[in-house]
């Protein structure tokens, strides 16, 4: 061999060595040192894009979206040396009972792990009765999820956010602190005719009497109801210092506007959780007192730090900062971010037994944002946060 | 009793009626004359209801806004005349059907155009009035005339002009007008143009009043089918009356008794009605608009 065939010889043995070094430590999943290339685990999100609930529901599809995207951006992860990345089968029921159903029917059918939603409470009603006997993880913020953790069928079934009923639910604790605040003598309430309009309007009215509030009003309107000025115009006969509005905007920005317009803007208006920033927009020259509960945390909020990881990944994938709204969108965002921590623990990736237990156990994850945590009933346990507007300016405080 | 409640309750009973009557009327328009019960109505309204919103955002004024919304929802229904409804009208059921198709297909498109979020027009006028205790808003006055404006315009065009004298006949009886050279197609077109024009009108109104979002016609049509019936089919005259009682009704049970009360009662009301009086509060006879 001449000593330029050595030297070839010599390069090319190089270069196929600095190949497979190369390659050894270069990214792709397929040649990570996890035992074969890195598979998929599917979670599936039914949730109400379209239909009467949308405004909430597209924001719980892309808390969805922002935070299997976050988990995968973190490089996915690893369950007893598999490598694995998550993906989200997204369905929309449009708050469709029956469409619900299908669609939660299917999500059975292809074995995923964890189902989310539906998310708004008849839906969801109608859903979980239509998944007896099937053993699925399924996480829902619907208020009704309580009446069925303690069932044999809800074994597996989690309630995303705090507890609204109760002495130590939401409603409650939000009462008591306005209460203290403000030292109503009366208060007013109204609220649609739905299981969410009574739940609230019984823990309402517990703290208030508690309290020694009087209720000097209380009324439930049924859901397409837009025009509030003949009820307007009873509470303003009765004359409460407190008035609890309803939950959704598509309520309380009505009532609010046509509060103004009779210049009924004296009392505190108190915002039931589900309300946000956005329902006061543009009123706040007019509306001297605005409470409301943040349903899961304020996601407008430039200063809190708990939310500005989820800020920053929220415009990175959405190009825009999040709007006052999408607080909806820590509905499922955080059971997410969650999971790669609750399939190690779990040790496997299908049991629901284990990955239920692992649920109630994992506290720390990447991206927390919320101080969550899921107690033995498997409802989540985090500390809800009340806005108070006053003269044009927000402040939070954590309701305690 | 309180005075001031009672007068608030009537002053805003009314203005429920005024909102209802002008969905009525649109509703009457087409069901007078083309037997057909158009479900997708309601759609109109929206759509005029969002055109107003988006005309108003791109810097028009609202009443601009509205004439516009008005024609261009006009022009939708005379299309969809044309195109939907005639080929079907030998079976009054098959209109029925298809405005149920409508319905999906405008909820959709409002939705891939409008998303599903609130949209707030800001009022043109917001002046407010007190009333013994009531207050009024300009902008609920205006509703209110505009829809007697509206009643006025549409009895005056009916028994004024050839092309009202035209409808009539037709709806009287089709088969004589054609015999006598009245163009049916042409004044069945015209009506359910007229008929989307006032469904868009009572959007527009209700964009001055409520914030716009996909569901907001939803009760309104539900009244003005209510008062369809009550006033009596095919009688714009019926249709004021009967939404009267049913403003009224509901505002002064909102008001003094209950939410619950303000449902039941008008059902009440207007099974009693047409128990005694099956064709409606006003009776049509051969002559079907009175």
């Amino acid at each position: 061999m001449s000593i330029k065939d050595r030297q070839r010889s010599l390069w090319s043995a190089l270069g196929a060595a600095a190949a497979v070094a190369i390659s050894a430590c270069g990214g792709g999943s397929s040649t990570t040192n996890s035992s074969g290339p890195a598979k998929t685990v599917t979670i599936g999100a039914s949730v109400e894009a379209t239909g009467g609930a949308a405004a909430i529901g597209t924001q719980w599809r892309d808390g969805v979206k922002l935070a299997v995207d976050r988990v995968n951006k973190d490089g996915g992860f690893t369950v007893n040396g598999q490598k694995y990345m998550l993906a989200a089968d997204i369905q929309d029921s449009a708050a469709d009972p029956q469409q619900a159903i299908t669609i939660a029917q299917g999500f059975v059918q292809k074995s995923y792990p964890v189902v989310l939603g539906p998310g708004v409470s008849t839906v969801f009603t109608a859903t979980f009765q239509s998944l007896k006997g099937s053993d699925v993880v399924v996480m829902s913020p619907a208020a009704t999820v309580g009446q069925f953790l303690t069932t044999p069928d809800g074994k597996y079934l989690f309630h995303t956010h705090i507890a609204d009923d109760g002495t130590t639910g939401r409603v409650y604790k939000m009462t008591k602190s306005i209460v203290a605040k403000y030292s109503p003598k009366s208060a007013a309430i109204l609220l649609p005719q739905d299981p969410i309009g009574e739940l609230y309007g019984a823990a309402y009215k517990q703290a208030l009497q508690a309290s020694g509030v009087t209720v000097a009003y209380d009324q439930r309107f049924p859901s397409a109801q837009r025009d509030f000025s003949s009820y307007l115009a009873a509470i303003k006969s009765a004359n409460p210092d407190v008035i609890f509005l309803p939950y959704l905007d598509t309520w309380a920005v009505p009532f609010l506007t046509q509060a103004i317009q009779a210049g009924y803007t004296a009392p505190v208006f108190v915002g039931s959780p589900g309300t946000s920033s956005s329902t006061i927009n543009g009123k706040t020259d007019q509306i001297k007192r605005f409470v409301w509960s943040v349903t899961t945390r304020a996601v407008d909020s430039t200063t809190d730090p708990q939310v500005q990881d989820f800020r920053a990944h929220y415009k990175a994938m959405f190009g825009n900062d999040p709007a006052p709204s999408a607080f909806w969108a820590l509905s499922y965002y955080d059971e997410v971010l969650m999971l790669p921590k609750v399939f190690a623990a779990a040790g496997s990736v299908t049991d629901h037994k284990s990955i239920t237990a692992a649920y109630e156990k994992v506290t720390q994850w990447n991206g927390k944002t919320l101080d969550l945590h899921f107690d033995s009933g498997r409802t989540a346990v985090y500390t809800p946060q009340l806005a108070f507007l006053e003269n044009g300016i927000i402040t939070y405080q954590d309701a305690k | 009793m309180n005075t001031n409640l009672l007068v608030a309750a009537l002053v805003n009973g009314l203005m429920l009626a005024a909102v209802y009557a002008l969905v009525a009327l649109g509703l009457t328009v087409v069901f007078g004359l083309l037997d057909i019960v158009n479900f997708a109505h309601g759609q109109m309204i929206l759509i005029g209801a969002y055109l107003v919103v988006s005309l108003v955002a791109h810097s028009l004024n609202f009443w601009a806004a509205l004439v516009v919304a008005v024609v261009v929802v006009a022009l939708v229904g005379a299309l969809l005349e044309r195109v939907v409804f005639r080929p079907v009208e030998s079976v009054p059921i098959n209109g029925l059907l298809v405005s149920i198709g409508l319905i999906a297909i405008g909820q959709n498109v409002i939705r891939a155009v409008w998303g599903p979020n609130q949209q707030i027009v800001p009022p043109p006028v917001s002046v407010v009035w007190h009333v013994g205790g009531a207050t009024v808003p300009m902008s609920r006055v205006v509703i209110v005339a505009g829809s007697v404006l509206v009643l006025g315009a549409l009895s005056l065009f009916l028994y004024r002009t050839r092309a009202g004298k035209a409808l009539r006949a037709t709806a009287q009886n089709r088969d004589a007008a054609e015999l006598v050279g009245i163009p049916v197609a042409r004044v069945n077109n015209l009506a359910f143009a007229a008929g989307a024009g006032l469904a868009a009108l009572a959007g527009g109104f209700l964009a001055m009043q409520f914030p716009v979002e996909p569901l907001l016609a939803d009760s309104p049509l539900v009244m003005g089918f209510i008062v369809l019936i009550l006033g009596g089919a095919g009688s714009p005259l019926g249709a004021v009356l009967g939404a009267m009682v049913i403003g009224l009704t509901e505002s002064l049970c909102t008001a003094l008794l209950s939410s619950e009360a303000a449902q039941i009662v008008p059902f009440v009301i207007l099974a009693l009605i047409l128990f005694v009086r099956p064709e409606g509060i006003v009776r049509i006879g051969s002559d079907r608009w009175v």
